[in-house]
């Protein structure tokens, strides 16, 4: 019904509408400084990407990193050093940075990059703790349309402002092959994620998550032992016929779980905000900011952690 | 006679007798007094003068010889403008002070209306005021014969020939008539030549039939919203943006009761029927201390009590409403009624029209818009001094929207699919009022209110596959969300004029508020008959608050040409957990340097104990209101401005006025993308900044009886501070630096009028991204995003020009029956200009940026039909 009824109301605005093309008045601002480090202790290798802005005023595309750049890495006040990588390898992309060192717990990373012609941008993280993980579970729930329920139990630290993001992905498995697929799971039954309220609940309005990581901070569980809920359209998995090993399918599911460091969490929920603002975007609602913690320019060096779950199978 | 023999005795008791002329040998001859004439009189006539001593009469005395006059002929030219009065009693003459008496009442229409802004003068002496509110004057004058003029706009001027010996309560009715430009503008004391604050303008019944209507009748919002210094925001949505206020820092009263819900179908209509519409004072700048609690500016809407006499009304059909209006005498000249409904008919079409669908589609679709408003007021005249109303005034608005659905499917099974939704927000005010005349120059009114704002949304969808008698399966989704706020409240208000020196207003102002910002439900189940997973959430947040406000001001005239309005406003609002005052002076003079010349200036302070959260510009009746609580400070403002006001040559008005606004303790909601602020923690979901205003505004104005023009510039600046948003000052949304509006009303015939307004402002400001980047990577996941776009600075390019013409025409003719019938046909954006409504910024396959507009309203054009019996 409520994709009829928006249907309509669009129609009947766009039946009149009209568009042109007009030259703004494009603010005068310099190319900047665009730096992101999400170092983690899941990995001994810190990925640096460092690019340079396009402006508006100006055309083009921003390039993927700067080669030649000063930058100075820091874990705990000790320089590493930093490499660069021309092209891409199976755990680095192409032009980029890195640096071979292992972070842990509570390290302070800083980081100051500077590049010819650009004003040195500099930022610092703290690495968060791990994922407070007790189990995850799988339960049916029944239906129209029967949603599989990932049941993610976990305590919250109730020491500290903790950030916390979740990614759910499924492999459908028939005989040899296997298609992976990034999933968006109903937030229905999930009250720290489903923040709709208003016009936003009744029309069902998206919101979506960059790159599927689906964030919340604890203010709602500050520590708590909760579970979290997230609904998948439910597949039942199809038994293999005898003698036909390529007949069956199964379905596993795969669930990243991610603590986040107060930088990256705000840097998230801002790019989360400003993608979602499609009012916004045309000027019709306020639109904010990016967050960045990068003195001078963009990006964000924000600490986290993940953990994968590896491929599970429901079992129900 | 024996009060004559009492008061010569008490006059002898009391008395000096005038000295000799010798006495004041030094008295030099340049320097002729009132003393000095009367020894001549005494000397000419023998006579004694008999008085207090402490009369002042060395006095410079300016009349006319007196030589060759009898005594009672040289006495009264002696006396005459001078304060005192004679009688002569044998050889005496007594020499009193003249009393002075107030001269009071109520102006009235011939139908017994109450006239607002009335200009009463007294001829003999010069003196003058204005009915206020109400319609009542009190005028204090020297007795003796007065000649009283009372003069409105629209009305054939009065004059009333009283002689004063004791304090006199008149009623008077203004026959209707012809305007009188020329004479009204220079006697009218409501102009803004005369009136002592700037920044005010008052707008009539008369006036807002002058306007273009759009669909069906004039719109008081966007009246005001044609006025320089006054913001119109997003295009054909009724906001108000007043010397860079936001919409919510407009105090909208309706017969002085507040309004938070001004809006009619997304803002093409107000909630203001013009059909009872008596008087709008519109304050931009100077307000008076009599109005607080919001920020930038007042709307004080006054309605028509309705006919004494006779019984009246008009039935008005439009594009998109109609209109009945009934007034008339319940009991004659005593009690009156005045009873409007509006009411939208454009789902009686839409109706049938999903009924045809319904009767070949597979399913059933309803969708329909309704918006309705009330007003009724009832007026009793108990006396001369006493009079009660009591009104009511109930808009809603409603959209329905329903589909059902059912499938057959395999093993007699059947899937049925069911949905609505119900969005319904509005106001319910009542006030009742008792005004009372305690002395002729003392006027009070007390008042009771309650008002009540909600706005609802429902929705409820219901998918099931069911058999003959089981249920094989149930998807159950319901959700209700609902905000009101309830006032209760008394005034009370006093109008005191001790003489004609002073004006003074003194009331006290008590409301109680319970707000519910936003109460949430929500209830989800899925399953089947032998199990269903139910997910109930529910919210609710309340808060009671009690705002109390004591006034004072008086309009003093300092000199003939120097008048001061000097106020205070005091605030208290208690919240749970904190209690906030606010001292709030009020500041404005008038200084007429010339006759059709005068300069004013106005300090005000104003605070804000309320605030609209809201993430959009579009003004949802989803954005509710919230108290300033205990984290969150009243909002408050400064503002100074200062005017130069001519009355030119031919009868051309013009006003250049400045001014300069300061804000603090703003408020914005950051709660990301949601159209719906969330009600919980609200508080830690706002921003604070502060903003300023400033710029000049200039009108000029020429009518004549058959036509008039208006033509007003506006040069004005915006800025907003948010720290959280961006480190420095940014232009606002609606800083749109040039306004210019040109209206033209015309009567061409007895029969035919017409209205032109072309309208022209700067484009409205928007966001637009300042850098292109790359998207990070993040951990644990591919590298697969595209570039982002960065914002930086809020409202960071303007939109381009905005203009339009908008017209109309009404025909006016005689029915048969001697009833009035009027066709108006009128074109919004007469040459179709398609004026951006939004816009986003895209990048052409050159890499370099562009920006694509889209436009929404071409041309509109609309009729209705009136009829006046």
């Amino acid at each position: 019904m409520l994709p009829h009824l928006t249907t309509i109301l669009f129609l009947l605005l766009l039946l009149c509408s009209c568009d042109s093309y007009f030259e703004p008045e494009c603010p005068d601002t310099d190319e900047k400084t665009v730096l992101y480090c999400m170092p983690s202790p899941d990995t001994d290798t810190v990925l640096i990407q460092l690019s340079r802005s396009v402006p508006l005023s100006s055309s083009g595309t921003p390039p993927k990193g700067i080669p030649g750049a000063d930058i100075d890495f820091r874990i705990n006040g000790t320089l590493h050093p930093v490499q660069w990588n021309e092209k891409a390898t199976p755990s680095l992309p192409a032009e980029c940075y890195y640096v071979c060192s292992h972070v842990n717990e509570g390290d302070r990373i800083e980081i100051m990059a500077s590049t010819d012609g650009i004003a040195p941008v500099s930022a610092f993280t703290v690495i968060p703790p791990p994922f407070p993980l007790n189990h995850i579970s799988f339960g049916l729930k029944p239906g129209i349309s029967p949603q599989l329920q990932i049941r993610i139990n976990f305590t919250d630290d109730a020491s500290s402002v903790d950030y916390y993001g979740v990614r759910v992905c499924r492999m459908n498995v028939s005989g040899a092959d296997s298609t992976e697929t990034v999933l968006k799971p109903g937030l229905t039954d999930e009250p720290l994620l489903n923040h709709k309220v208003g016009i936003d609940a009744t029309f069902d309005l998206d919101y979506n998550y960059y790159q599927d990581l689906y964030i919340w901070s604890d203010e709602q569980v500050q520590g708590k032992e909760y579970t979290l809920r997230l609904n998948v359209d439910y597949i039942p998995d199809t038994p293999e016929e005898s003698g036909q090993a390529a007949s069956g399918e199964k379905h596993l599911y795969k669930v990243a779980l991610y603590t986040l460091s107060s930088e990256l969490y705000h840097y998230l929920k801002s790019v989360n905000d400003i993608s979602n603002n499609e009012l916004g975007q045309n000027g019709l609602a306020p639109i904010r900011s990016h967050y960045t913690n990068i003195t001078n320019g963009f990006g964000v060096l924000g600490g986290c952690q993940y953990y994968d779950s590896g491929w599970l199978s429901p079992h129900l | 006679m024996i009060p004559l023999v009492i008061h010569l005795f008490l006059s002898l008791l009391f008395s000096v007798p005038l000295p000799t002329s010798s006495a004041h040998a030094d008295t030099r001859p340049a320097e002729l007094t009132l003393r000095s004439r009367m020894e001549q009189i005494r000397d000419i006539y023998d006579v004694k003068f008999v008085y207090d001593s402490s009369l002042h009469l060395d006095i410079p005395y300016t009349g006319k010889t007196t030589e060759g006059l009898s005594l009672e002929a040289s006495l009264q030219e002696l006396f005459r403008h001078s304060g005192f009065r004679w009688e002569v009693n044998g050889k005496y003459v007594v020499i009193l002070p003249l009393r002075n008496f107030t001269l009071s009442g109520y102006v009235t229409l011939e139908d017994g209306e109450t006239v607002i802004n009335a200009t009463v003068i007294d001829l003999t002496t010069g003196s003058g005021t204005l009915t206020n509110e109400h319609g009542f004057y009190s005028l204090t004058l020297p007795e003796g014969r007065h000649s009283v003029r009372f003069s409105f706009i629209g009305c054939k001027e009065t004059i009333e020939h009283i002689a004063l010996v004791r304090n006199v309560t008149r009623n008077v009715t203004l026959p209707s008539g012809e305007e009188l430009a020329e004479v009204i503008v220079t006697a009218d004391l409501n102009s803004p030549l005369s009136t002592t604050q700037t920044g005010k303008v008052t707008i009539t019944d008369r006036d807002l039939q002058k306007e273009f209507a759009l669909f069906s009748s004039p719109d008081v919002v966007k009246t005001l919203q044609n006025l320089p210094g006054v913001g119109a925001g997003t295009e054909l949505i009724s906001g108000l943006y007043v010397h860079g206020g936001a919409n919510d820092e407009n105090l909208f009263m309706l017969d002085g009761t507040p309004l938070y819900q001004v809006n009619h179908f997304g803002g093409i209509f107000s909630a203001f029927n013009t059909d009872v519409i008596k008087n709008i004072d519109f304050y931009k700048s100077g307000f008076p201390a009599r109005y607080g609690g919001r920020l930038s500016s007042v709307v004080d809407v006054r309605t028509k009590e309705g006919n004494m006499m006779e019984h009246h009304g008009s039935f008005s059909l439009g594009l998109l409403d109609c209109r009945l209006q009934l007034e008339g005498p319940i009991r004659k000249g005593r009690t009156s009624y005045n009873f409007a409904i509006r009411r939208s008919w454009l789902d009686l079409l839409t109706m049938p029209l999903f009924d045809i669908r319904n009767s070949w589609a597979d399913d059933e679709v309803n969708i329909r818009y309704a918006f309705h408003d009330l007003n009724a007021k009832v007026t009793h005249l108990f006396s001369d001094r006493s009079r009660a109303d009591i009104s009511i005034f109930w808009g809603d608005d409603e959209f329905r929207s329903y589909d059902k659905d059912s499938d057959d499917l395999p093993d007699s099974e059947k899937n049925n699919e069911y949905s609505k939704l119900n969005l319904q927000w509005g106001n319910f005010t009542t006030a009742i009022n008792w005004k009372y005349i305690i002395t002729s120059n003392l006027h009070t009114v007390l008042t009771g209110i309650y008002t009540r704002n909600r706005s609802s949304q429902r929705y409820f969808e219901e998918n099931t596959i069911s058999g003959d008698s089981t249920l094989s399966a149930i998807s159950h989704n319901e959700t209700n969300t609902w905000a009101t706020i309830d006032n209760l409240g008394t005034r009370f208000e006093a109008d005191y004029r001790p003489d004609n020196r002073h004006h003074i207003r003194g009331g006290i102002n008590f409301l109680y508020h319970y707000f519910r910002p936003q109460s949430y439900f929500s209830r989800n189940f899925a399953g089947n008959h032998l199990s269903q997973d139910t997910i109930t959430q529910s919210g609710f947040q309340s808060y009671r608050g009690q705002e109390l406000s004591i006034y004072a001001e008086d309009d003093i005239a300092l000199t003939n040409r120097l008048r001061l309005n000097l106020g205070i406003h005091y605030s208290l609002s208690h919240v749970p957990k904190k209690t906030y005052h606010s001292v709030e002076p009020r500041v404005a003079l008038r200084y007429q340097l010339a006759r059709g010349i005068t300069m004013k200036a106005s300090y005000t302070e104003m605070s804000q104990f309320m605030h609209q959260l809201t993430n959009s510009y579009l003004n949802l009746p989803m954005d509710y209101w919230v108290p300033s609580s205990y984290p969150i400070s009243p909002a408050r403002s400064r503002q100074y401005a200062a005017g130069v006001y001519l009355l030119l040559p031919h009868g051309i008005r013009f006003n250049l006025e400045g001014y300069y606004k300061s804000s603090r303790n703003l408020i914005e909601y950051d709660g990301g993308s949601s159209q719906t602020p969330a009600y919980e923690d609200w508080e830690s979901r706002v921003r604070k900044g502060r903003g300023k205003a400033y710029g000049m505004e200039t009108e000029a104005a020429y009518g004549t009886g058959r036509w008039e023009m208006t033509a007003s510039y506006s040069l004005a600046w915006v800025r907003k501070k948010f720290p959280d948003f961006y480190p420095g000052w940014y232009p606002d949304k609606f800083d749109n630096r040039h306004k210019f509006n040109i209206n033209l009303s015309l009567k061409i015939s007895s029969g035919i009028d017409a209205y032109f307004a072309w309208n022209y402002r700067s484009g409205n400001r928007m966001t637009v991204p300042e850098h292109l980047v790359i998207a990070p990577i993040i951990p644990g996941i591919p590298d697969s995003s595209a570039p982002q776009w960065i914002y930086q600075q809020p409202n960071n390019i303007s939109l381009p020009d905005y203009h339009r013409l908008d017209a109309g025409i009404n025909f006016r003719s005689i029915t048969r029956k001697g009833y009035e019938r009027i066709w108006n046909i009128s074109i919004y954006n007469a040459y179709c200009r398609m004026n951006p409504f939004f816009a986003k910024i895209e990048q052409r396959p050159d890499g370099s940026f562009t920006a694509k507009s889209t436009a929404l309203f071409p041309i509109i054009p609309s009729f209705s039909y009136t009829l006046k019996f």
